[in-house]
Order: structure tokens, then C-alpha cells, then sequence
């Protein structure tokens, strides 16, 4: 091509030209600036849940700030005098009455508590589903292991700053967990005892305690989380993010949107979606009521106390633990120690040196840019489905009260199940899932070799039945193994595209705007400008 | 630059200009050939080392200032390798409209360009109506955030916030508010602004051996220039002094509680004579509970008056509840099996045993008449009442704490041992 001559450069520049040049002036912007904006984002909606994740952050930064303007995380004790009139005249701490009072007495402030409340959820929720979708993929191959370490810090941070938060009103729920807390802390041995006294200041549930954790949760661990979402995100801009393997993409090149103007206007637009969800979450859907658990006494529990979800896990593990309590040579190590210190510390650790453990026992010691498929790694997705299962019964183990009576089941069967069920559920999940994969992978060898079914059987002369095949697509030089999804199948009603007709069919296709980024063009050649360019 | 031109390689201005408005991508594309030239003066890429200044040298852009106003610092290594173009990990796409590192290759919508599967053109691309469609649909979705955002000025200013609908209009105005804007920016950027598919090289990350042994090299030689190496006592008294300060850490942390552990945990506040009082100030009498009963209660500790009269103060603080919180249950009489050497700790079938979960510490509330099993309702630890509340299911294994009791002339019943004769709650390593 030739190369144009650079824009003339404007004479009489506008406003927003000045404040450019201005800028410049004094730090030399331009080079950068254009690079940045010109750098190129692939598309593809898996890619959305980490910033599902970075938005509702945003979301829990913006509405915690205004919390935090009427919240007083005081364990004085007041007599409640609000509107809320079920607890008038109860003796209260000021951080449960406040509470109350953002509830109640403060304009918005309810609809930002819960908005505040359901951001948390989303926040560890899409975290997971992000971490597995890096998982399954193998994002997180070298060179971004460091960044795969950034998130599972995140994550655990993020456990600890939501059970930080919803700890925080001093309800009856959430003292609850603050006593359970306590006791896992103690449960350490050798500093157990003196790492809950330091943290509770005295014994439980110490002398103002409540401006530690407000501190902890308001400063302490959202300064660290917003450090490493940069850091996060810092080196995702410098690594250039991964793409699925896919026509013209190759490991050394990213195609898709630059990030001025599409990908900011999208993303922008993303955000906005992530956060008019929550805004409706949090205005339509109660979470949280703390005003019907009543102000925190340790001698008082609700049955069928449930934490927020993300801790569920460790409930689960705690409930299923058999009653082995080690006691000998004049010292205890509480049951609650293995299910609730020993467990999370295993599965995190493991989770965060997997991309080392994978590169040790494949030697694959290249850098990586294009995903994978879950079907072309067995292992590793047998491995995956494996940990999510051995996660889900601890997960529905931590609700297995619930369970229990919802369905007549006896608890104990229940917990029986749950123990049974950690030990031999897993291994079942690897072998089905290693099985799934590899004829999965057989499924795509055939369409390499045979075409695509059609579903159209002809009749032969001969008389002989036989099933129509579409040859198959070409190979794409980059990547032996073209995605089946992006295969245009054929379709009974005509429009070649999969979908309905009449309304159904607008929604179909609306919909899967979203999902499918590229299609085969339907008739090639119709919108290609005859000879522009060549192969 | 010379290596940009590719005579076989038509401008994609010629492209993509068929079915684009004037001044769009087409433009910017000749933009963005031009781009990548002078990109060395800020560039705070990790590459960006003198080496990248001294391989890229500034041939036709007329900005060598650029290139050596930075490079102030290290020895002038550059000289030896400045000849030659810059060496890659991967060779650009031959497609890429150019050579330059950093640089956005642009492919027109509708084009068959380098292997990406070209979109086939919107009916905005090709139809002003249609375009102007979008643009009404788009603006719909901006004026319905406008809506919201007044509704949720007007529901949080007029409306009555003790009200039902209060918080669900808040919620839905907001959402309206922000999520009008999110439709419409993704529609405006899905349906007006140009597909595009462009292609960016990405970097090896991996540095040049020389640079490598550059950077090696003026380390080694500037840790040579500390003499950490040289003078062993410096060393070693600077990593003492290190250790000594890293461990003052420690005061902090200690200083996090001015209660010491000590005892503390082994004990609660029942006392000898303690009467057994409920949680509104009711002392517990023989007769209050009925047969199969339970009574959560707390110690009232007796306070001799100056004229000698002993009074009750019953301590019902959060401090106290947290670990002498007691249940008081009536048995039927004559099935309650006591330990040994317990046999005088209840009275008239009345048993006293901690509310406070050995397992976690949650108070143990649910009592089953029928079976005579109390249950923990946070981890379904189960105790059986009649077997000196043994731990009979879960995660819990150990017994709750039995308080002794007796009745006084009166009737009340008091803690006639004083406190439990175990830690209760939640075990430790200092519990034997």
C-alpha cells in the first residue's frame, strides 16, 4: 500500500485540540496515547465476565462510599429509637442501628445497601466463572501466570472483604459468622489463641472490634484489591489478551476491536448494563434483611443461618469434618482447624500453583496466545470438573439443613451423603468428563475426515440409502482445528442461519448477536468490492 | 519508509470506501499507516531501551531528538548494535498494511483480507434510512436513561421514603438511568460505528540476548559498586540490622490487644452461688420450667450489700452471654443418665449444660422434645441431654460443659460448684 502523508497539522485548533497540545506540551503524549488507543481487543463474550467482575467493583467502590458516609461502626450500645418499629426501645450496637437507619431513615440509602450487598455477590461470583473460563481455556499458560496468581489473590481477598462486609451490621446472622470466625481462629494451633484475642481485641467478641473490621473492609483490603485489580489489568494491556483460535488469528497476532472508539464505547456500555443489573437487584430484590434477624446476642442463632454464598464452601466442609478432635501431650487441635484453615489453604494453594504443576508435567515451556478448547486439553478439564464437583458438595453441603427440610430428607443422611459423596463424586467427574472430551475430540477427527452430517438422506439408483456429507471446511492454516460452532449448518427454513421465523426469529438473531461474533458470509463475494483485494 | 510500501497491496481506502461514510475509517486507516514512525518518544513499552531507539533509526520523520533525549544513563552500548532493521519474533502478516511495530492493521468490513472472516455489510452500512433508524433507536434508549434519571430524582426527593415503593422505584429508575445508556452505547457501537476487524502484532517478550546481557552485566557491576561483596561485615550487619527491624513487625501486631490470652478462656462468669436468671431479669425458681422445658439463662452473681444482705446482679452484656450462656432443661424425671461423680449436679431433673457449641461456638438452640437431642444449627452438631450432652453427630467432639446446680430455700436454683469445670465453646491449642 502507499503510505498516506501525515494529517495536516490544524492551524487553529478547537478547544479539545489545546487541551491535546497542552498535555503534550508537557508530557509528550502522542505516541502513547495513539498506540493505546489503537490497541486491539479480540471479541468474544466469555471475554465479558472479567469485566463483569472489574464493573461491579466499580459498583460495590461507588455505593460502599456512600455507605460509608452514613454507617458508624461503633459497638456502643444505643436504644433504638428509628422508624423501624418491631425494634424500638432494643438495645443495640450504634454499627447495628445505623444499619437500621440506612435502611429505613436515609434517603436511597436501602437501595444502595442492597445494590451494595448483591455487587458483592457478582463481584466473587464472576470472579469464579472468570477464573474458570481462564481455567478450561488455558489462558493462564505462560506468559500470564503472574496474572493468574493477581486473580486467585483476588479472589481470596475478595472472600475476605464480602465476609468482612456482610459482617459488618452486627446483625444476629452476621455476628454469628463473626463467632464462628473467631473459633476457626483459635483453632490455629500454637497462635491460635493469640491470633483471635489480636484480631477481637480480647476474648470474644472483644472490645471494639467493629472499627477493626470497618477499617479492614473499607481501607485495608479494597486498597490491596483495587492495587491488584490495576496490576491485573496493567499487565492484561502489556500481554495483550488471548483469543480463541480462529480464521487470520495466529499466536503472534490479535484481531479484533481497537479500544478507541468501539471497544470503549462497548465496554463503556458494559458497564452501564452491569450496573443498571445490580441497580434493579438491588431495588427489586431483597437481600439481606438485617432488621428481621434482630441485633447480634451470642446466646440467640436463627436456624438455617446461611452465609453469603462464596462461603457456603466452608460451611460445607465444616459441617461434613468427622468429629476428629486431636488432644494429647496438654494441647488440642479442634476439628474446625482441618475443614476451614487447612482445606482453603490446600485448594488455594493448589489453585494458584496449577500453571506451574501443568507446565512441570506437560514440559511445555513455550508461551502461549491462542486458547484452547476444554475438548483438546482431557486432562486438564477432567481436572477442572473434578475440583468443581468435589467444590459443589461442599457447596450444597453447606446448605444441607436446608435441604433437609425442604425435601423431608434426614440430616444426617445428608451429611452421610455429603462425606460419601466429597470422596467418591470427584473421581467420577474426572473419568466422565476425560471420557466426554475425548469423543468429543473423536466427534471433531470425524468432521476433519468424513464432512458434516446433513441429515439428508438420498436414495441411490441402487436403491441404496445413503447420508448426504458437506465437505469439509477448509483448514485454516493457523490452527488445525477450525471451532464446529462457527460451521454454518445447513437449516430447514431456508435463511441458513439456525433461527425461526417471524418474531422468534428476530429475537434469535438479536440474541445471538451477542454471542456469535463472526459468521461465514452467506454468499461469498456479494459484499466484497469486486478485486479490492486479494488473498 | 521504504519498507511500508507494498506495490501489490491496494490502499485500503480503496477498500473500504464504498460502503462508509466519508471521514471514517477509511481515513483514519492512512492515519494509521502513518502511525507507528516516530514512536519512540514516549514509548514506556518495556522494550523501549536504547536498544529499540538504536534500531529504529529515525529516518524520515525528522524527530532525532526523540531518540536521544532519554538516553541519558548506562554506557553507550547502542553504537554496536544499531545496524539493521528491527528483528521481530514473527515476521508481520504480509497482509498488515505495515511493517511497523505497535501498528493497527486495518480490515475493511466486506473484505478478504489475511484469512479474517469478513461480516457481511449492515443494512446501515449500505442504507442512510436504515442508519438513521438506528440513530432514532439509540437515542430512544439515551432519552429513556434521561427518563430515569429524573424518576430517580423525583422518587428520591418527593417520594416518601418510608413507603413500599420507595427502594423498588430507586432500583428500577436507576437501572433505567444507567442501563438506557448501556443499550444504547452498545447498540450505537454494534450499529453505527464500523466493523472492523483489526489485526495488531503481538511482541515476544523475551529480550534481545544483548540486552540481556547488558542489563546483567550493569547490575553485576553496580552490585560490585555497593561492596556488599567485598565487605563481609557490612553485609552481614546490614542483613542483621534487616532481620531485627523486619522482626519489629511483631510490636504492632501485639499491640492489636491489650487483653492477654492468659486464662481467659477457661473460664466464664458463673460463680459460686450464682443464681440462674432468665434473659428479662427472672430468677429461676423450681417449678418455673415445666417438665420437658428449656430456659436459656445467665449467671446473676450474688453482690453482699454493706448491711449484709446478699443481692443478685444478673449480667446479661454481650460480653458475658458469650461464654456463660447456659440451658436449663427439665427432664422427665428419672431417665436423665449423669456421669459419675455428677449425680448431685442437677436437682429434681433439672439439668444445666453450656449453650455454647463445643464445635464453633454457636449457641446450641434447637431442643427435641421426643428425643431429648439438642441440635447446633450452624454445623448440625447433635448432643445428646440425657448422656450428659455427648456429642452424638457432626462435627462437634465433645461433650457440652455441665454446670452444677442446686436449689436454695427458696426454691432458686444457683450454681452450686461456681464455673463449669471445662473451657466451654470452641476448643484451643492451650485446651488440654
Amino acid at each position: 500500500m502507499t503510505t498516506a502523508p501525515p494529517p495536516e497539522f490544524v492551524k487553529r485548533p478547537t478547544p479539545v485540540r489545546k487541551a491535546n497540545r497542552a498535555i503534550d506540551e508537557r508530557f509528550g503524549t502522542q505516541a502513547g496515547l495513539r498506540r493505546n488507543l489503537n490497541k486491539v481487543f479480540p471479541d468474544h463474550w466469555s471475554f465479558m465476565i472479567g469485566e463483569i467482575a472489574l464493573y461491579s467493583f466499580i459498583v460495590l467502590l461507588l455505593t460502599g462510599i456512600y455507605l460509608t458516609l452514613f454507617f458508624d461502626p461503633s459497638n456502643t450500645e444505643v436504644i433504638y429509637n428509628g422508624s423501624y418499629v418491631p425494634l424500638k426501645g432494643v438495645e443495640m450496637s450504634r454499627a447495628y442501628a445505623s444499619t437500621l437507619d440506612i435502611s429505613f431513615d436515609t434517603r436511597a440509602g436501602l437501595v444502595f445497601r442492597q445494590i451494595h450487598h448483591w455487587a458483592a455477590l457478582v463481584f466473587v461470583g464472576s470472579i469464579v466463572v472468570h477464573l474458570l473460563r481462564v481455567f478450561f481455556t488455558g489462558a493462564y499458560r505462560k506468559p500470564r501466570e503472574v496474572n493468574w496468581l493477581i486473580g486467585v489473590g483476588l479472589l481470596v481477598l475478595g472472600i475476605l472483604e464480602g465476609f468482612a462486609g456482610y459482617s459488618l451490621p452486627d446483625d444476629l446472622l452476621s455476628g454469628t459468622g463473626l463467632r464462628i470466625a473467631a473459633s476457626i481462629a483459635q483453632s490455629i494451633p500454637i497462635i491460635g489463641t493469640w491470633a483471635s484475642f489480636m484480631l477481637f481485641n480480647g476474648e470474644f467478641p472483644g472490645a471494639n472490634f467493629l472499627p477493626r473490621l470497618y477499617v479492614i473492609h473499607i481501607l485495608l483490603v479494597p486498597g490491596i484489591l483495587l492495587a491488584l485489580i490495576g496490576a491485573h489489568m496493567g499487565i492484561l494491556w502489556h500481554q495483550k489478551h488471548t483469543d480463541f483460535p480462529g480464521p487470520g488469528k495466529t499466536e503472534h497476532n490479535v484481531v479484533g476491536h481497537r479500544v478507541f472508539p468501539i471497544f470503549a464505547v462497548k465496554s463503556g456500555g458494559f458497564f452501564m448494563m452491569v450496573f443498571a443489573m445490580l441497580a434493579l437487584l438491588g431495588g427489586l430484590a431483597q437481600i439481606n434483611p438485617i432488621w428481621m434477624f434482630g441485633p447480634y446476642d451470642p446466646s440467640k442463632v436463627s436456624s438455617a443461618s446461611q452465609p453469603d454464598w462464596y462461603i457456603g464452601f466452608l460451611d460445607g466442609s465444616t459441617r461434613l469434618m468427622p468429629p476428629w478432635e486431636f488432644r494429647g501431650l496438654g494441647h488440642t487441635v479442634p476439628a474446625v482447624f482441618w475443614p476451614t484453615a487447612v482445606l482453603p489453604g490446600i485448594l488455594f494453594t493448589l489453585l494458584a500453583l496449577y500453571p506451574f504443576l501443568e507446565a512441570r508435567f506437560t514440559g511445555d515451556t513455550k508461551s502461549h496466545n491462542l486458547l484452547q478448547r476444554p475438548r483438546d486439553t482431557p486432562v486438564r478439564t477432567a481436572l477442572g470438573a473434578m475440583s468443581i464437583s468435589f467444590y459443589l458438595v461442599l457447596w450444597i453441603s453447606g446448605g444441607n439443613d436446608v435441604i433437609a427440610k425442604t425435601f423431608s430428607i434426614s440430616l444426617n443422611a445428608m451429611t452421610w451423603a455429603g462425606r460419601i459423596g466429597l470422596i467418591i463424586v470427584p473421581p467420577i467427574a474426572y473419568a466422565v468428563t476425560k471420557k466426554l472430551c475425548i469423543g468429543l475430540q473423536e466427534k471433531d477427527a470425524e468432521i476433519a475426515h468424513h464432512g458434516i452430517e446433513t441429515g439428508i438422506i438420498r436414495q441411490l439408483p441402487s436403491g441404496e440409502f445413503v447420508e448426504d456429507h458437506r465437505p469439509k471446511p477448509e483448514l485454516v492454516p493457523d490452527h488445525p482445528h477450525v471451532p464446529t460452532d462457527r460451521y454454518a449448518l445447513p437449516s430447514a427454513n431456508g435463511h441458513d442461519d439456525g433461527h425461526g421465523k417471524g418474531l422468534a426469529r428476530r429475537a434469535g438473531k438479536a440474541v445471538s448477536g451477542f454471542f456469535v461474533e463472526e459468521k461465514e458470509p452467506g454468499t461469498p463475494g456479494h459484499d466484497t468490492p469486486a478485486g479490492s483485494e486479494k488473498h | 519508509m521504504s519498507d511500508q510500501t507494498d506495490p501489490g497491496e491496494p490502499g485500503p481506502a480503496g477498500a473500504g470506501g464504498g460502503d462508509q461514510p466519508a471521514g471514517s475509517a477509511s481515513e483514519r486507516m492512512d492515519y494509521l499507516g502513518y502511525q507507528g514512525e516516530p514512536a519512540d518518544k514516549a514509548d514506556q513499552d518495556s522494550m523501549s531501551s536504547i536498544f529499540k531507539r538504536a534500531k529504529h533509526p529515525v529516518d524520515t520523520s525528522g524527530a532525532p531528538a526523540g531518540g536521544s533525549g532519554v538516553s541519558a544513563g548506562g554506557p553507550d552500548v547502542a553504537a554496536g548494535t544499531s545496524d539493521g532493521p528491527e528483528a521481530l519474533g514473527t515476521p508481520p502478516h504480509q497482509t498488515d498494511s505495515s511493517r511497523i511495530p505497535e501498528t493497527t492493521a486495518m480490515r475493511p468490513a466486506g473484505g478478504h483480507g489475511g484469512g479474517v472472516t469478513p461480516r457481511p455489510p449492515r443494512a446501515e452500512d449500505v442504507d442512510r434510512r436504515a442508519e438513521r433508524r438506528a440513530e432514532r433507536l439509540i437515542a430512544f434508549w439515551f432519552m429513556i436513561s434521561v427518563v430515569g434519571t429524573v424518576g430517580f430524582v423525583i422518587t428520591n426527593f418527593v417520594g416518601d421514603k418510608h413507603k413500599q415503593y420507595y427502594t423498588p422505584c430507586l432500583g428500577s429508575a436507576l437501572g433505567m438511568a444507567v442501563g438506557g445508556l448501556g443499550i444504547g452505547m452498545i447498540l450505537w457501537a454494534k450499529r453505527l460505528m464500523p466493523h472492523e476487524q483489526a489485526v495488531q502484532e503481538r511482541h515476544e517478550f523475551t529480550s534481545s540476548k544483548e540486552e540481556i546481557a547488558t542489563t546483567e552485566a550493569e547490575l553485576t557491576a553496580g552490585f560490585a559498586d555497593t561492596g556488599l561483596a567485598r565487605l563481609p561485615l557490612l553485609r552481614r550487619t546490614l542483613l542483621g540490622a534487616g532481620t531485627v527491624l523486619g522482626g519489629l513487625v511483631v510490636v504492632p501486631l501485639l499491640n492489636l490487644t491489650n487483653a492477654k490470652p492468659g486464662k481467659k478462656l477457661d473460664h466464664t462468669s458463673w460463680v459460686k452461688g450464682a443464681r440462674l436468671v432468665t434473659e428479662d431479669g427472672r430468677f429461676i425458681k423450681l417449678g418455673d420450667v415445666s417438665i420437658g422445658g428449656i430456659e436459656t439463662v445467665f449467671p446473676a452473681l450474688p453482690v453482699t450489700g454493706a448491711d449484709g444482705t446478699v443481692s443478685y446482679e444478673p449480667r446479661t452484656d454481650v460480653q458475658t452471654k458469650a461464654d456463660s450462656t447456659t440451658l436449663l432443661i427439665r427432664l422427665p424425671p428419672g431417665i436423665d443418665r449423669p456421669r459419675k461423680g455428677r449425680e448431685d449436679w442437677s436437682i429434681d431433673g433439672h439439668v444445666a449444660y453450656s449453650k455454647i457449641c463445643s464445635h464453633a461456638g454457636c449457641p446450641v438452640s434447637l431442643y427435641e422434645q421426643q428425643t431429648h437431642h439438642l441440635l447446633c444449627p450452624c454445623h448440625q452438631s447433635v448432643f445428646d441431654v440425657l448422656d450428659g450432652c455427648r456429642a452424638i453427630f457432626g462435627p462437634a467432639s465433645r461433650s457440652l460443659p455441665q454446670l452444677a446446680i442446686a436449689a436454695d430455700a427458696n426454691g432458686f436454683l444457683y450454681a452450686r460448684n461456681g464455673d463449669y469445670d471445662e473451657p466451654v465453646g470452641a476448643a484451643f491449642w492451650e485446651r488440654s
